[in-house]
């Protein structure tokens, strides 16, 4: 099998208006790409958000970025302190990348 | 005097008013009717061409007065006080905290676009000419009051060493002066000012005759997603929906008194009680959810969405338009 390496994947899904906040802080932080799936919605501790056309504040996203393990644990400590008044749900998981160089 | 009984009847058998009933029956019974979302949005793009157009258009043959200057500043004032008195009323009617009753009172000075169309529609039907340069009232009356809102937010933060709300960031400055709709909505009145008359002759046949044929559409589903967040009344309680019904109004009698005061003509003074009267669901959520986190989305966007935008559209342009008319008709 092919050399892989072992990386972090830190999924965000949070209200489509902080999206760009979100994004900027990932790029702070040193994440060198990031993908967007928008209209996420869902169930949470805030009931179920669901976006519709107007207004658009009820509507979620999901921003994945694989990070290493340094820049993951940077990202969960700012995370930590924007999500208290938004809705939002953070976490990270294990992948093993093909490519080490691109993240 | 037309009764204002037969006014509410007449408004209410309107195919817009119908329309928007049938969405919020089929929305309410979780019918599984919806307009694609790129239909919807596309069908706003157009009301706002459509409404900026015209009213350009118009001011290009009638130019800017001094009344005009006067109404404008009328405008901006209302949108600046309306948020103190509605921060008040929720004092005195409601529990909520600052920060809530701070959001929610921006909401209220602004104004919301959909419901000047639709009485603007409604002056069109019943004959009653109304001014071009009411389009850039409205589009003056939107900013003032997120201003206003902001700064009562600041009246919980009065503890020394606490973190202030800024009044205005850059984002938030972009979320308003550059949304979507607004950038159409002037670009179209600019371009409306600048062709006059001969413009108008280009653009009637799409944005003149159609037009309440594809309000009606748009109101169709408005009414689709009043009637989804029907449910969420529960959640808001009864003082709210009061204040959801009594701000209208309040902002209408403003509205009256600054029209009476500057000497506007009917259907002009009609536009701005609605325009008081209104609240904004799209521009100043987005606003107070980037300022103000802390306020709590479903209690400002159910009130303004799901109380004071239907109480408008079925009993407060009818009632508005009555009050215009006995004491500013001819």
């Amino acid at each position: 099998m092919k050399q892989l390496h072992a990386k972090k994947k830190i999924e965000i899904i949070i209200e489509q208006i902080m999206a760009d906040k979100v994004i900027e802080t990932l790029e702070k932080a040193g994440a060198k790409g990031y993908s967007i799936v928008r209209k996420v919605s869902g169930k949470g501790n805030r009931g179920i958000r669901r976006g519709g056309p107007l207004p658009d504040v009820f509507g979620n996203v999901m921003i994945v970025a694989i990070v290493s393990e340094p820049v993951a644990e940077e990202l969960l400590r700012v995370a930590d302190g924007m999500l208290r008044d938004t809705a939002g749900i953070v976490y990270v998981s294990d992948v093993q990348v093909l490519r080490a160089d691109h993240f | 005097m037309d009764s204002i009984f037969s006014l509410a009847i007449a408004n209410l058998l309107t195919p817009m008013v119908l329309f928007f009933g049938l969405g919020l029956l089929a929305g309410a019974l979780r019918s599984d009717l919806t307009l694609p979302e790129a239909v919807s949005k596309g069908i706003s793009l157009y009301l706002m061409l459509a409404i900026g157009f015209k009213g350009g258009a118009e001011l290009g043959s009638s130019g800017l007065t001094g009344s005009i200057l006067t109404a404008m500043f009328a405008a901006v004032m209302l949108s600046f006080v309306m948020p103190a008195i509605a921060f008040f009323l929720l004092r005195m009617m409601t529990r909520l905290g600052t920060v809530d009753r701070a959001a929610i009172s921006a909401h209220y000075g602004s104004i919301s676009v959909v419901t000047f169309v639709a009485a603007a529609g409604f002056l069109t039907y019943e004959g009653v000419a109304y001014g071009g340069f009411m389009v850039a009232l409205m589009a003056l009356m939107e900013t003032p009051a997120i201003v206003s809102g902001l700064a009562l937010a600041r009246l919980g933060h009065s503890e020394p060493g606490a973190q202030k709300t800024p009044l205005m960031t850059r984002k938030v400055a972009h979320e308003i002066f550059l949304s979507g709709s607004i950038v159409l909505l002037m670009g179209s009145f600019a371009i409306g000012w600048i062709t006059g008359h001969d413009g108008m002759e280009i653009m009637a046949p799409v944005i003149d005759d159609p037009f309440k044929a594809v309000l009606a559409v748009f109101l169709l589903d408005m009414g689709l997603l009043v009637g989804r967040r029907i449910g969420d009344f529960a959640s808001v309680g009864a003082s709210l929906i009061a204040f959801g019904i009594l701000m209208p109004i309040v902002g209408a009698f403003l509205g009256f008194l600054s029209a009476l005061a500057i000497g506007m003509e009917s259907g002009d003074a009609m536009l701005l009680m609605v325009l008081a009267a209104s609240a904004s669901y799209i521009v100043v959520p987005a606003a107070m959810r980037l300022s103000l986190p802390q306020a709590n989305p479903a209690i400002y966007v159910t009130l303004s969405l799901a109380v004071t935008f239907p109480f408008n559209l079925v009993v407060g342009i009818p009632l508005y338009f009555s009050i215009a008319q006995t004491f500013l008709g001819n």
